[in-house]
């Protein structure tokens, strides 16, 4: 069974749904999969307006007229055969759960390219639902669906919907109660479409040969294997009898075909695509192309391209660098903590715990209350909530597909391809959840190079937000921190796209439209990554104050820091600074706000240096688990084995630099 | 307005003399894919999903940085080497001036 991970401040709590009948959420990315998961659910998984948002499967459990049912949300998938990790994953599930409904979401207003997959399901024999979702911009462009003629034409139910809008919720969760209370064995596929004579002929040879028991019609299993599906190869040597004889007639099927017949099968599905979509489907005078049109152009034109990146950063920043990290976290600390809970909580203590070495496992210099809670609510939580705020407004505007676009040549030279820039982007929000999305890149190459660079050169929201209230208060720190970090992240991805092998990466892309981002799913996407956020660093935080706390008792602590404090004299840090780099270990953010303690005792050059150091340092507990997951571990390792001495080194460097400039 | 829509796949003979790689159209330009000439079968398909294949009518938005372009009510974006390999029969340049 498919599980998602919950490592990190991404995913929500799985859910029990042992022996309910499953529902599976299928189709093309950035169609409102996610959107339809939540409505039925009430569970709320990342919904943006970019292809490859969900990179894992979700579970959750719904209810129509008293019946419970499993639901599954699924990321979304190209077509039947899957490229990247991603659509296996997708595709897996279809292989191995019984669904008793499939609902295939699609993009009405591009009805035509969505159908092929429609039917495929239909051919495969799954209990299929077609849901038509994102009606309202289909209306707005001038099109107008007839469902009866689809429903008639591929014998499924049928449903209009504007789910962004709640528009249609009802409709679909009526059908899935008659599609549940209906029958649900497997079905005799109707014949949707024929392919030509010779398609058809090997079709029928092959599917004799099938003999053992398959999720999918023998029909779909006998295309996808003269498609030369490797997947489906691996599941008939395991479920048939006789294998060797069903190859055999693969072989015998294939000779016919130059290649393969894949390319002849694409166009049969389409071209029947293209004939249900013209009987179903009427064009009326669309609207004018609008300011969506220009400012969707302005943003891919290098000139106002990069004014707008650049009006985009400062807003980011004048939202976030100042008012979350600066006005926000200054209140939080001063105002709240400083001022009323840490005296409080010490007072208390004082008064109801006689023994001092139980009073600075709560209060003290490293209390849980006092360091661990006040990290995690005062110095890192606003920053996180000012920060995920900006950062689901972009998300949801379609921004980021065009921006891939924008700096796709950029990229190329440091091994990527300019749909990197997704996972690279959303790493400033959680490296963990972006070292998954790295899943949607293509090559290996591309997956490798974009790791290290996430670990090494990407601070994560948490971590960028202390760091830019340690350094915002001098314009002129904060280019220089961005310069270094700017110039790693490049040299390093330039060397290692020199050394990791693969082929190059290429860039294509569907640039989805741009939408205006709703309120309600903003406020809902915050909301619960920073839920995700405080349930995976509140643990920590506290998990680091016990830690530092039997440290202390035992001496632990003291020899730690000793044997960092030569670290630090190399970095040119006071011999208070090695506290912060041993809290960095547990995670960057938390050794972050350890230098915003120390933020007086610093010059200018140690700020910078310790900061720059701090950035490049070791990656959270929960990315490394996936990248230990995702890459395997010798990747994962090596990795780590660079990226600590790495850091140590730039910081070092950066020192030296400084001090010779005679600048800070 | 062309329509773009229930028209844009037709069945037309494999590439012919006329054929030009995506990366030759002007902006603005319409024209016909006849072949999509790439060795990567994973890649050739997942273009194929995307709609990009023989018979798809597009028009040209963007050539730098990268080449955008539309089919139906969809704009993709490709870089040099893909834009070179979609080979299309330009449509003259009236269909593509009421756009
Ligand atoms: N205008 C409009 N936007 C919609 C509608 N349904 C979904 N959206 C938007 O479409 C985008 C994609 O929605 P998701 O639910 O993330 O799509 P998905 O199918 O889960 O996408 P992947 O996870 O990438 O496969 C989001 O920006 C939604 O707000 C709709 O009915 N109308
Ligand atoms: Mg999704």
């Amino acid at each position: 069974m498919t599980q998602s991970v919950q490592t990190s401040c991404h995913g929500p709590v799985p859910v029990e749904t042992e022996g309910m009948p499953l529902v599976v959420l299928v189709g093309q990315p950035n169609v409102g999969k996610s959107v339809l998961f939540h409505h039925l659910t009430g569970i709320y998984v990342t919904v943006s307006n970019y292809p490859g948002t969900t990179v894992e499967v979700t579970r959750g459990k719904g209810r129509v007229a008293g019946d419970e049912f499993a639901v599954m949300d699924t990321p979304g998938m190209y077509g039947f055969l899957p490229i990247t990790e991603e659509e296996r994953i997708a595709r897996r599930l279809l292989l191995e759960e019984r669904p008793s409904l499939v609902i295939h979401v699609v993009d009405a207003k591009n009805l035509e390219r969505m159908l092929p997959m429609t039917l495929q399901f239909i051919e495969a024999g799954l209990p299929l639902m077609l849901v038509l979702n994102l009606m309202d911009e289909a209306e707005r462009a001038g099109v107008q669906v007839d469902e009866d003629v689809l429903q008639r034409a591929l014998g499924i139910p049928v449903v209009k919907t504007a789910l962004a809008r709640g528009q249609g919720v009802e409709a679909v969760r009526a059908a899935v109660a008659a599609a549940l209370r209906g029958d649900t064995s497997p079905r005799q596929s109707p014949a949707v479409i024929r392919y030509p004579d010779q398609i058809e002929q090997a079709i029928d040879r092959l599917s004799r040969a099938l003999q053992g028991e398959h999720s999918l019609s023998r029909r779909m299993i006998a295309l996808l294997l003269l498609q030369g599906d490797e997947e489906i190869v691996a599941m008939v040597r395991q479920r048939e009898p006789n294998p060797e004889d069903v190859l055999r007639a693969v072989e015998e099927g294939r000779q016919a075909f130059a290649d393969t017949p894949m390319l002849e099968i694409a166009l049969a599905l389409r071209l029947r695509a293209a004939e249900l979509a013209g009987q179903a489907i009427s064009v009326h005078a669309p609207a004018k192309p609008g300011i969506s049109a220009r400012l969707s152009e302005a943003m891919m034109n290098p000139l106002t391209g990069i004014l707008l990146l650049v009006f985009t950063l400062f807003l980011v920043y004048e939202f976030v660098g100042v008012l979350g990290a600066q006005v926000l976290v200054d209140f939080l600390e001063n105002g709240v903590f400083a001022a009323y809970v840490n005296p409080w909580v010490d007072a208390l203590l004082g008064r109801v715990v006689p023994w001092p070495w139980l009073r600075s496992l709560f209060g003290g210099e490293f209390g849980i209350i006092t360091l661990g809670i006040r990290y995690a609510v005062a110095i890192v939580l606003p920053v996180v909530a000012t920060f995920f705020l900006a950062f689901s407004l972009i998300e949801d505007s379609g921004y980021l597909p065009r921006l891939a676009m924008l700096i796709d040549r950029v990229f190329k030279k440091i091994g990527l391809s300019g749909r990197a820039v997704i996972p690279m982007v959303l790493g400033f929000g959680c490296d963990t959840m972006a070292t998954l999305v790295a899943r949607t890149l293509e090559t290996r190459r591309e997956r490798v190079i974009s790791t290290l660079l996430l670990a090494l050169a990407i601070p994560c929201s948490a971590q960028l937000g202390v760091m830019l209230g340690l350094l915002g208060g001098d314009v002129r720190l904060l280019a220089v921190w961005t310069a270094v970090l700017s110039a790693v992240f490049l040299l390093v991805g330039y060397l290692a796209a020199q050394v990791t092998p693969g082929e190059r990466p290429v860039f294509y892309m569907e640039l989805p439209p741009l939408r205006l981002p709703t309120v309600g799913n903003v406020l809902s996407k915050t909301a619960a990554r920073m839920e995700w956020y405080l349930r995976e660093v509140l643990p920590l935080f506290v998990l680091a104050s016990v830690l530092i706390w039997v440290g202390q008792l035992t001496g632990l602590f003291d020899l730690a820091l000793a044997l960092i404090r030569p670290v630090m004299h190399w970095l040119g840090l006071p011999d208070q600074a090695a506290t912060a780099f041993l809290f960095g270990f547990f995670r960057r953010d938390y050794g972050a706000a350890g230098l915003y303690d120390l933020q007086a005792t610093l010059s200018a050059r140690q700020l910078l240096v310790a900061t720059v150091t701090m950035t490049l340092f070791v990656p959270c507990i929960a990315q490394v688990a996936v990248m230990f997951k995702e890459r395997g571990w010798k990747v994962a390792v090596g990795i780590l084995v660079f990226v600590v001495p790495f850091a140590l080194l730039v910081g070092g460097g950066l020192n030296r630099v400084l001090l010779w400039l005679g600048m800070m | 307005m062309t329509l773009l829509l229930s028209s844009s796949v037709t069945e037309l003979p494999l590439s012919s003399a006329g054929d030009v790689p995506l990366a030759s159209l002007r902006v603005g330009q319409e024209g016909v894919v006849t072949v999509l000439a790439m060795r990567d079968e994973a890649r050739l398909r997942k273009l194929m999903a995307l709609g990009i294949l023989p018979g798809a009518r597009l028009r040209l938005v963007r050539r730098w940085p990268g080449y955008v372009f539309q089919i139906g009510f969809s704009q993709f974006a490709v870089d040099e080497d893909i834009a070179g390999a979609i080979y299309v029969r330009p449509l003259d340049a009236s269909a593509a001036a009421d756009l």
